[in-house]
């Protein structure tokens, strides 16, 4: 669980860092919508050299990016593999049973492997150089505009960050009770699926209880500090937009339609 | 059972840009049968250097020998089952890990992981469950009905029930008031005389310290900055001041004491020591006047 490092934050004060959680977010929404227009190779070269100039702007070293993204790799595997074998086409190299690997295949699992890692290459970018907290400041000004079918944007948003704000609390939590079962003599790594399951009894029911107590004493809490609801509340943290995030939305622009002009041609 | 570390570091996320420090060349020696308090400020290491004890983190240069057990950086997960029984550790707000239906199943959860048949765990945490005061009527209630004294005392049955040799006690008494504070550090030292239990109590409370302790290890930044008797330990005030650590409240009241002119050539650090140095003194004053 320790070693993965999507969804987790590296302190630091880079460029990619400074940006506007705003623009990353969309950013990371376009980049991936684009990727799916990418049919050839050059577009992919292209899409390539996007994240590591992106990662190289970070101030945070490929082998670290490269090692966290180790345990992922079977997923791509599986769903390279998969690919690969399923994929019915005109040439076929290999055949054994109904499984063959055909040019087609070839072609599909190739761009596959291409896609889900620049997608998961950006999006763990994303989550390594902005705050949590930010991201969900950023999620609420993007989602606001939905406030005119009635979407309750302020709820969503708070309990965004609120949930944002106790994933390390409730991991911190989870170590504890782990450790106290251990203590106790719980097995959580060996034994049968069924085994395994059952030792996490131990660990689920605790969590709950304590996930209760600590909403409980938080809404107390939240209601005796004035909350009512959303409505008609400032803001503390402000989101500003800086004359880079415009710059690095024109690069952007220009490199996606280039890339958009070069799929037609070919 | 003798618990030595040997030159233990232990470093937390090691290997990877976010790596932080947790223990620097501990060396320590708990003699079997003894009452040892590790005393710090918050984010010492106290908490790191326990869960060496049994071996919930294994450290990453070193090696720490309990009993005839010796952990290493190589050691496996599988070896330490018979260390983790004879190791009993009671975390901070131990009632968080309560968990089963009834109080008596949950008492008898660890007795029963360590291979005891149901009817001899239940009678083990019939046992427990009387020794920390919780009375026959409650045993069949759900755990997260009790109070938080009752729940507190119901998890730590939990840990006495694997009847260990070794009693590890993170704060224990923090956050109950009182009287309970006072009951549960009696039952610890009443149990450790008892079974002959090495205990080794993580505490801020100095008076728990100087009441109980024999050998006090005090840490700072992931290191052992003083190991010896609480006699030893608190004698030097300048130093404590230095280290932000606190007094006893004898110690505070000697303080005030020598201000008004009384001499000590020893700090005392209990009541009857305090009395037995300030009586004489009280009557050459009563004399004098």
């Amino acid at each position: 669980m320790n070693k993965l490092i999507f969804g987790r934050y590296y302190p630091g004060d880079s460029f990619v860092h400074r940006l506007d959680p705003r623009l990353k977010l969309i950013l990371n929404i376009l980049f991936i919508v684009l990727i799916f227009f990418a049919q050839h190779w050059p577009s992919y070269v292209i899409l390539g050299a996007v994240v590591v100039v992106s990662v190289w702007a970070s101030g945070i070293s490929l082998g670290f990016f490269l090692r966290g993204l180790r345990p992922m790799l079977w997923l791509i595997l599986f769903t390279v593999g998969l690919q690969l074998f399923f994929t019915s086409g005109q040439h076929v190299y290999w055949q054994w049973g109904w499984l063959s690997i055909s040019r087609e295949g070839l072609i599909n699992a190739g761009y596959i492997a291409a896609r889900f890692l620049l997608i998961i290459f950006m999006s763990t970018l994303l989550t390594l150089t902005t705050q949590p907290l930010e991201i969900a400041d950023g999620l609420e000004y993007l989602i606001s505009p939905l406030r005119v079918i009635k979407f309750p944007v302020n709820e969503v948003a708070l309990m965004l960050s609120i949930a944002l704000r106790f994933v390390p609390k409730l991991m911190d939590e989870t170590t504890k009770i782990m450790n106290a079962q251990r203590a106790r003599g719980v097995d959580f790594n060996n034994g049968s699926l069924l085994k395994r399951a059952k030792a996490l009894l131990p660990l689920l029911i605790p969590l709950m209880m304590s996930s209760i107590d600590i909403a409980s004493d938080l809404t107390t809490a939240m209601i005796s500090r004035g909350y009512r609801d959303g409505e008609g509340r400032t803001r503390y943290r402000i989101l500003k937009w800086q004359s880079r995030d415009s710059w690095v939305l024109a690069a952007f622009a220009v490199i996606s339609t280039g890339m958009l002009v070069l799929e037609r041609m070919m | 059972m003798d618990i030595t570390f040997k030159q233990v570091d232990y470093t937390y996320q090691a290997d990877s840009p976010m790596a932080t420090p947790g223990l620097r060349d501990v060396n320590l020696h708990f003699q079997s049968g003894t009452y040892n308090a590790i005393i710090g400020q918050t984010g010492s290491g106290k908490s790191t250097l326990l869960q060496h004890l049994n071996a919930l983190l294994i450290p990453t240069k070193g090696e720490v020998v309990v009993g005839d057990q010796v952990v290493t950086p190589q050691t496996k997960n599988k070896e330490l089952y018979d260390l983790r029984r004879k190791v009993g550790l009671v975390f901070q707000f131990p009632e968080s890990q309560l968990f089963e239906e009834t109080v008596l199943k949950d008492v008898a959860f660890a007795p029963k992981n360590f291979g005891k048949t149901a009817a001899e765990a239940d009678e083990i945490a019939r046992r427990a469950l009387r020794l920390v005061g919780i009375a026959p009527e409650l045993e069949d209630k759900m755990p997260f009905d009790l109070s938080g004294g009752q729940m507190r005392r119901v998890a730590i049955a939990g840990v006495l029930a694997m009847e260990p040799e070794v009693l590890v006690l993170d704060e224990p008494t923090a956050g109950l008031d009182p009287v309970g504070r006072e009951e549960m550090m009696t039952l610890f030292v009443k149990i450790q005389q008892e079974r002959d239990l090495t205990v080794i109590l993580v505490t801020h409370q100095m008076d728990d310290v100087v009441r109980y302790a024999q050998q006090v290890v005090v840490m700072e930044q992931g290191r052992v900055l003083k190991t010896g008797q609480p006699q030893e330990i608190f004698a030097d005030i300048p130093w404590l001041h230095q280290h932000n650590l606190e007094l006893p409240s004898t110690g505070r009241l000697v303080q005030q004491l020598q201000q008004q002119g009384f001499q000590f050539d020893q700090v005392p650090l209990t009541v009857p020591d305090l009395l037995a140095q300030l009586a004489p003194q009280l009557k050459q004053v009563a004399t004098h006047e």
